[in-house]
């Protein structure tokens, strides 16, 4: 059913699994998409336009998450575009790839801000703006509970963020927010082609995988659009596990 | 008035901007110091240095841009050679002085 008062905020939201997101948001309701991107201007207009083409209005901005001004300036500016949002869905993230004793702290630091702090500074500010019934999304990883390869930074920081998840459920139950990630199988994005021996690890991971594929964006999407509708009324705290069935092998 | 940039005048922000995305003081910061090799530099510090440079310098930096800026073409090696604070205040100032449209 469409709305045209329908507004969520995607961080990440031009690319990846933020942009399918996005597309998956603009053709269900047809409302506002406010897409938080970081860099590549044209690939974001690019996902606007497909946004738009979708009957959706998108609003575009450009924000480091790593800065604390930023993030303020971009909480700034969803309020300027809206007075309520439906959602905010998380999947602006940064990693390298390297193992827990190779990791620099600098880098440990940076990553875990940009993937948990800027998510908690973000729902901080606009927390005001969430309805009874609005919902948050954040992308996690298998990587939280399982060790990946060279994977060490980002799992220690959607460890973190699914902790934060469920701190965030209990504070903002009573006032009728939902807070739930998604920790999401191997999914082949231009970010994950990063992963080292990325291709011998896809074909690992699909024959491994009990519903023998890997994941795509629009899987994930499909779940991050069930989180945020009423249909997942009665879910709260929790982390999906969206991979296919791998974790299970 | 127009300000045409120098190296010099730019080369003591670029080694704050480096030093501060490395977490290191300046005083371990020469002009010539390799980032990757001596400064311990990875991408992800690369991608912090190019921001803190934008948000310096007023710039808009497209990705890829300062390695670009090294030369085409380059080996892992030469690319560790010429990522220096002298060599990123040289592509600054090119962007710099590009003329407004």
């Amino acid at each position: 059913m469409t709305d045209p008062d329908h507004t969520v905020l995607v961080t990440g939201g031009t690319r990846g699994i933020g942009g399918a997101v996005s597309l998956h948001l603009a053709e269900r309701y047809q409302g506002t998409v406010i897409m938080a991107y970081l860099q590549r201007h044209d690939d974001a207009m690019a996902a606007a336009r497909s946004v738009a083409a979708l009957g959706a209005r998108p609003v575009l901005i450009q924000a480091n998450l790593a800065y604390p001004d930023d993030v303020e300036r971009l909480c700034a500016t969803v309020r300027e575009h809206t007075t309520r949002l439906n959602g905010i869905v998380h999947c602006a993230a940064t990693t390298n790839f390297t193992t827990a004793l190779g990791l620099q702290p600098r880098h440990l630091d940076a990553i875990v801000h940009m993937n948990v702090t800027s998510l908690h500074d973000v729902v901080r500010r606009l927390a005001s703006l969430l309805p009874r019934g609005a919902s948050i999304v954040a992308l996690s990883s298998m990587g939280a509970r399982r060790v990946v390869p060279q994977y060490a930074a980002m799992g220690v920081a959607k460890a973190a963020l699914e902790s934060l998840v469920r701190y965030l459920a209990v504070d903002m139950g009573p006032a009728g927010v939902r807070v739930n990630a998604i920790a999401a199988g191997l999914v082949p994005t231009e970010s994950t082609h990063h992963m080292p021996q990325f291709d011998a690890l896809v074909n690992d991971v699909a024959q491994r995988t009990p519903l023998g594929r890997i994941g795509t964006v629009e899987d994930v999407a499909d779940v991050v659009g069930f989180l945020l509708s009423d249909k997942a009324a009665w879910i709260t705290g929790q982390v999906i596990t969206a991979d296919g069935g791998l974790t299970l092998t | 008035m127009n300000t045409t940039h120098s190296i010099d005048t730019v080369l003591a922000d670029v080694i704050s901007v480096v030093a501060q995305a490395l977490m290191t003081s300046t005083e371990k910061v020469h002009a010539d110091s390799r980032l990757y090799g001596e400064l311990g530099a990875e991408s992800i510090d690369l991608l912090d240095v190019r921001f803190r440079l934008e948000k310096q310098f007023a710039l808009s930096i497209p990705e890829g841009a300062i390695i670009r800026s090294l030369g085409p073409g380059l080996t892992p090696a030469e690319i560790d050679a010429a990522l220096t604070p002298r060599n990123i205040a040289r592509f600054v100032v090119s962007m710099l002085n590009v003329p407004a449209s």
